[in-house]
């Protein structure tokens, strides 16, 4: 909402210099966020560019086409310029620069300084200006006109500059979608009382309703329909004030009529409609649309009307879409002389739909939708008949045709202090509650324990004793609430082991040295087809939206892989040595069978790293980060969850065969690892090997112990012995290492070495363990080490075929 | 031939033993002095051997005089040892002297994104006063992201939560990415009883172009305590106490009017500013010289939604608030553009 400061000191006797900074900063504080503050005039020089009043014009003696004007601008003397502007007239007010001043070349145009100069050989000092020149718009055609009672050698800036707040209403405020409502709003902030504008008009002629009848089919649609008939109008430009106006709150002036309109709803925030009531055939009837209706409206489209679509019919047809715009066959024309004015509360739901789906929202429907007050509708009828007669040469008809089928009583609250004490929090002393209720228009009456309150007709917000609560703080101020601490007790805290085993893992794969990053939650088809099987996708179907902002996020992504991949890419292409990333994050997957209207948000960590592990100097050597670097992150994060999945080999789309690990706890498959296939790095144009892993945490963070359990520090030595294997290729050392560790004597086992090579077959290779044997309840000798050794030995031999390496 | 043991004798040998031993350099040295001086044939253990040619008081007296001379040459083989030994260290230190000034050994590091790390502070200074967390669906019902919220279809308030919509459902069940964290006020009244003291984090979704201040995808904290007696001072402290924790112990909190449907009273809540921290410089960038920061929406849980949570309006109220973890991070941080968090690079994240 703009807000022209010149035209709100109509309503509010504001002092004649007001910081507007603080003006706006308070109104901010107290109703609605001040946006932007534009000043107009601000770059006229004040002492050089004045109202001038033309004293004669005389033809140049030596051009056809220019004229010598004599001007009063104030000075001792009268000042002689040339002028070229065919409109330039004796009597006229006009704005006038001298010579220093500094001229503009359109609004936000280059500027420049007027010098003396000769014309075509007469000495010119001065210029008359057209708004051009003002900086005010692009027309140079003639020059500015200003009304009869400028006086001359007022500086031009206090006579017609302003300043414009751009005003951000809420949603809620109706009753601030005009210049009354922000004046009674600041009125109220500054003490100040709001005038509202006249209303009266003299009535001529037979009664409004013998010439037009109203009915309203559905009054939850139109709670209120007023009509009033103004004859004889001539339609044609408003006077210069009003377009002034009209322009400062960012319109175009079209007409007298339809300025009128426009300039009540500006006023009063009633949006209005002008029929020609000549062109309407019998009663004017509220309804629905009827199947196949279809309207032209004004902006010349035909428009097929669907049946909730709320009309203003007549006895053919469809005038006009109800509170949203107009009809073309109604149109106020040149040739119009009858009008049907219309003021009418409808309901702003319908609106706001009907707007939306015909992307007709407007100063209008924006109004409409707030929800207006049927009172409104009568001001506004009778202040825009009162400006038809005047401005545009109408006779009002008697009275008004005023449907108003339910009226509604005005609601009043009791409001007791205990409440306003408790949602404020202070409690404010009544008379000042009393005095800022009263200057926003409330009627207030202390009754009992607290208030009897009756909202102003206007404040259709206020429903509830909670919306005084808001009116009595904000204007008593929020900078007078103390700042206190909660007083009741703390409610305990629910266990959330799922959520404190996740924020474990974030840190262990932290602390194995990834960086987290949080990619997007949305992708496209295409990048989900880089990272899984056709037939997958096709299962997942993953969740689409209706109204994506680009193409590659339209969909809710059913894996993090691809974002790990884009992020890797990215890193990579900056130059990045080496690359090692995690997120934790969800997927979105469908639901299957009648598990609740919400898909399931799983949560997944996926991690990828890449590159050449640097050397001491921090210079990458040609050593790669590879599977066992993945490997041990996990490791790392795992010990830090105290589980520890297996490793078994297995494969996953999108990576190499026999570079692959699942990971199985508990019986279940809780992730994977493993090295990207060549054609999936292509396809995100990575060229370097990468390992990526995915951890399904609805599978693992469940299996996670609540917390460690200590295990007693062993009180007996341990014997140390080593162990080599000679087994086929294809044995996998967990497996070897897995039946060594079910002795109840072994503490712990670890590979150290792996070989093949010329000394062994070329199927066979040597695995070379590291025993640490050791009892719980005695000291065990090197002989219990060597028969234990020699136990597990013989079920190696028999279970995997391996031999003692000698 | 062996000289006739004599107090000269001794006194001529513990000049050739101490010169001997002060000339060996190394450990090797100084053993084959002690087999050539103290050893079974050495030169002293002989001259106490021969002690029994001379007579009882020559015996005596050149006897103290060798023992003396073999208790002094023991103890100088130890000090001359203790000598080496500490000579040898002094020369390996000097040796090994460290250029201190080269770099550590690399190790690779990570770190948390600095979004969660704002967010774990935001959170941890709620859980000091005593919030829960509690986290919640992304993809929510139109029920509770805006019906339940007091924004029925087709209210003009809508427009303050550009949605990305799914293709699935209507009406009510439609389902949509939540623009807000708020549909958890809902959800956790429904299952719960006041006393509510929760913090809800969560990605949160909005229709809108992504410039250097806004991003399509961020996060949110959300704000709810249920308890009798709550006011809006009650607001005003616990989210001063939330600001001196992330933003410094002398910051203050100042509220201006707003309004969300779900709310009654509704603020605006901006803390001052922490980089011109006294009067507003005009030329500053976080505060635009107007000595405030806003940081989150806020208000008075609307009566409607108490009474349909199913608790009684009169005696409970409650208060609301939610804030973006991005632009907290971007104040903390001095980070300028959103868009830096989610681009994912490296340069960028190692810095936190
Ligand atoms: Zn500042």
């Amino acid at each position: 909402m703009l807000v022209s400061l010149k035209w709100l000191r109509d309503y509010l006797e504001l002092p004649a210099t007001v910081d507007i900074d603080d003006l706006a900063h308070r109104l901010t504080m107290a109703s609605a966020e001040v946006e932007g503050i534009r000043r107009t005039g601000a770059q006229w020089d004040r002492a050089l560019v004045t109202v001038g009043a033309v004293l004669t014009v005389e033809p140049h003696p030596n051009a056809d086409r220019l004229r010598l004007a004599t001007v009063n601008y104030g000075g001792a003397q009268p000042q002689q310029v040339v002028c070229g502007a065919p409109n330039v007239a004796a009597g006229q007010r006009i704005a006038f620069a001298r010579e220093g001043a500094t001229l503009f070349d359109g609004p936000g145009g280059a500027s420049s300084t007027l010098k003396r100069a000769k014309i075509r050989g007469v000495e010119s000092a001065g210029m008359v200006l057209s708004e051009r020149e003002l900086g005010l718009s692009d027309a140079h055609e003639g020059i500015l006109v200003l009304p009869p009672d400028a006086t001359p050698g007022t500086p031009l800036a206090d006579y017609l500059g302003d300043v414009v707040l751009d005003v951000h209403v809420w949603p809620n405020r109706a009753d601030m979608m005009s210049m009354l409502g922000v004046a009674r709003e600041l009125g109220a902030i500054l003490g100040l009382p709001a005038r509202e504008p006249p209303e009266q008009y003299r009535e001529d002629g037979p009664p409004a309703a013998e010439a037009v009848a109203v009915a309203i089919d559905d009054p939850a649609l139109c709670a209120r329909y007023i009509a009033a008939v103004i004859e004889g109008v001539t339609v044609g430009d408003s006077p210069r004030w009003l377009q002034d106006r009209l322009r400062a709150a960012g319109q175009r002036p079209i007409n007298n009529v339809v300025d009128v309109t426009n300039y009540v709803m500006l006023e009063l925030g009633q949006p209005l409609h002008a029929f020609d009531l000549a062109q309407v055939r019998g009663r004017v009837t509220v309804r629905t649309a009827r199947p196949g209706e279809r309207l032209r409206t004004l902006d010349g489209q035909d428009r097929e009307l669907t049946v909730d679509t709320l009309l203003i019919t007549d006895e053919r047809g469809p005038l006009a879409l109800a509170g949203v715009m107009g009809g073309q066959d109604t149109e106020v024309s040149p040739h119009t002389s009858t009008i049907l004015l219309e003021a009418a509360r409808f309901d702003p739901a319908s609106i706001r739909r009907t707007s939306t789906r015909l992307r007709l929202r407007s100063e209008s429907s924006s109004r409409f939708e707030r929800g207006l007050s049927p009172e409104l509708a009568l001001h506004a009828a009778r202040r825009a008949t009162r400006l038809l007669v005047e401005l545009c040469g109408g006779r009002a008809r008697r009275g008004l045709v005023d449907v108003y089928p339910r009226p509604q009583p005005a609601p009043r609250l009791h409001v007791t202090s205990a409440r306003l004490d408790t949602v404020i929090g202070f409690a404010v002393p009544t008379p000042e509650v009393e005095h800022g209720l009263r200057a926003l228009g409330f009627e207030v009456a202390a009754r009992g324990d607290g208030f009897e309150v009756q909202p102003p007709w206007w404040r259709t917000d206020v429903a509830i004793p909670d919306d005084v609560a808001e009116e009595v703080v904000r204007i008593a101020g929020y900078d007078r609430l103390p700042a206190t601490t909660l007083a009741g007790h703390i409610p305990p805290p629910e266990p959330r082991p799922l959520v404190e085993a996740r924020e474990r893992l974030r840190e262990g794969l932290v602390a194995a040295g990834l960086h987290e990053v949080i990619t997007y939650s949305l992708t496209s088809q295409e990048m989900l087809r880089r990272v899984l099987p056709p037939e997958q996708l096709a299962t997942l179907r993953p969740l689409r939206l209706s109204n994506p902002l680009t193409a590659d996020r339209e969909l809710l992504r059913p894996t993090l892989r691809h974002a790990l991949l884009e992020a890797m890419d990215r890193n990579l292409r900056a130059g990045a040595g080496e690359v090692a990333l995690f997120e934790i994050a969800r997927v979105y997957l469908r639901r299957e069978g009648a598990a609740g209207p919400l898909p399931e948000e799983r949560e997944m960590a996926a991690g990828a790293l890449c590159g050449f592990e640097p050397d001491r100097w921090g210079r990458a050597t040609d050593r790669r980060l590879d599977f066992f670097d993945a490997k041990s992150a996990l490791e790392q994060a795992f010990a830090q969850l105290g589980v520890t999945p297996r490793f078994v080999a297995g494969e996953e789309f999108g990576m190499l065969p026999g570079r692959v690990a699942r990971l199985r706890l508990g019986g279940e498959d809780v992730g994977v690892v493993g090295v990207l296939h060549p054609d999936t790095l292509a396809r995100f144009e990575i060229d370097q090997p990468v390992v990526l892993f995915e951890l399904d945490l609805a599978r693992l963070l469940p299996q996670v112990p609540p917390r460690h359990q200590a295990v007693p520090v062993p009180r007996f030595p341990a014997v140390e012995q080593d162990l080599a294997l000679v087994v086929n290729v294809d044995v996998p050392a967990g497996a070897l290492r897995a039946l060594i560790e079910r002795s109840p004597l072994v503490a712990a086992v670890a590979v150290f070495d792996v070989y093949r090579g010329e000394q062994l077959p070329a199927d066979k290779k040597s695995v070379a363990f590291a025993i640490r044997y050791q009892a719980t309840d005695r000291t065990l000798t090197s002989e219990d080490a060597n028969r234990e050794q020699a136990r597990i030995v013989a079920r190696l031999e028999r279970e995997f075929g391996a031999t003692p390496r000698a | 031939m062996v000289a006739t043991p004599s107090p000269q004798r001794v006194s001529e040998l513990e000049r050739e033993a101490r010169a001997a031993l002060a000339a060996s350099a190394d450990e090797a040295a100084l053993e084959r002095w002690r087999t050539a001086t103290l050893g079974r044939s050495g030169t002293l253990t002989q001259l106490l051997r021969s002690l029994g040619t001379l007579d009882a008081t020559a015996r005596r007296e050149v006897g103290a005089a060798a023992n003396t001379l073999k208790n002094a040459l023991e103890a100088a083989l130890e000090a001359r040892r203790e000598q080496l030994r500490a000579a040898a260290l002094a020369a390996d230190v000097h040796a090994g002297t460290l250029d201190v000034t080269l770099p550590g050994r690399p190790r690779r590091r990570g770190a948390l994104h600095p979004v969660t790390q704002t967010l774990r502070e935001i959170l941890a200074a709620f859980t000091r006063m005593g919030f829960d967390t509690v986290e919640g669906p992304e993809v929510e019902l139109d029920e509770y992201n805006f019906e339940r919220l007091r924004i029925p279809a087709d209210h003009p308030a809508r427009d303050m939560w550009d949605t990305f919509w799914l293709d699935e459902g209507e009406g009510a069940a439609r389902l949509l990415l939540r623009t807000h964290t708020s549909p958890m006020q809902i959800r956790y009244m429904d299952a719960h009883q006041p006393p509510i003291r929760i913090a809800v984090p969560g990605r949160c979704y909005r229709y809108e172009a992504t410039d250097a201040t806004h991003e399509w995808m961020m996060q949110q904290v959300e704000l709810l305590v249920v308890d009798e007696g709550v006011s809006m001072a009650d607001l005003k402290g616990t989210l001063q106490e939330f600001a001196r924790a992330l933003f410094g112990p002398e910051r203050r909190v100042m509220m201006r009017n707003s309004y969300f449907p779900f709310v009654e009273p509704g603020v605006e809540l901006a803390v001052d500013c922490f980089v011109c921290d006294g009067p507003p410089r005009p030329d500053c960038s976080v505060c635009r010289g107007s000595g405030w920061i806003e940081i989150m929406g806020a208000g008075m849980v609307h009566p409607e939604m108490i009474a349909r949570a199913g608790y009684d309006a009169q005696r409970y109220t409650g208060f609301a608030a939610g804030m973006g973890v991005e632009r907290i991070a971007m104040l903390k941080y001095g980070v300028d553009d959103i868009r830096h968090f989610y681009a994912n690079d490296l340069r960028f994240l190692r810095q936190f």
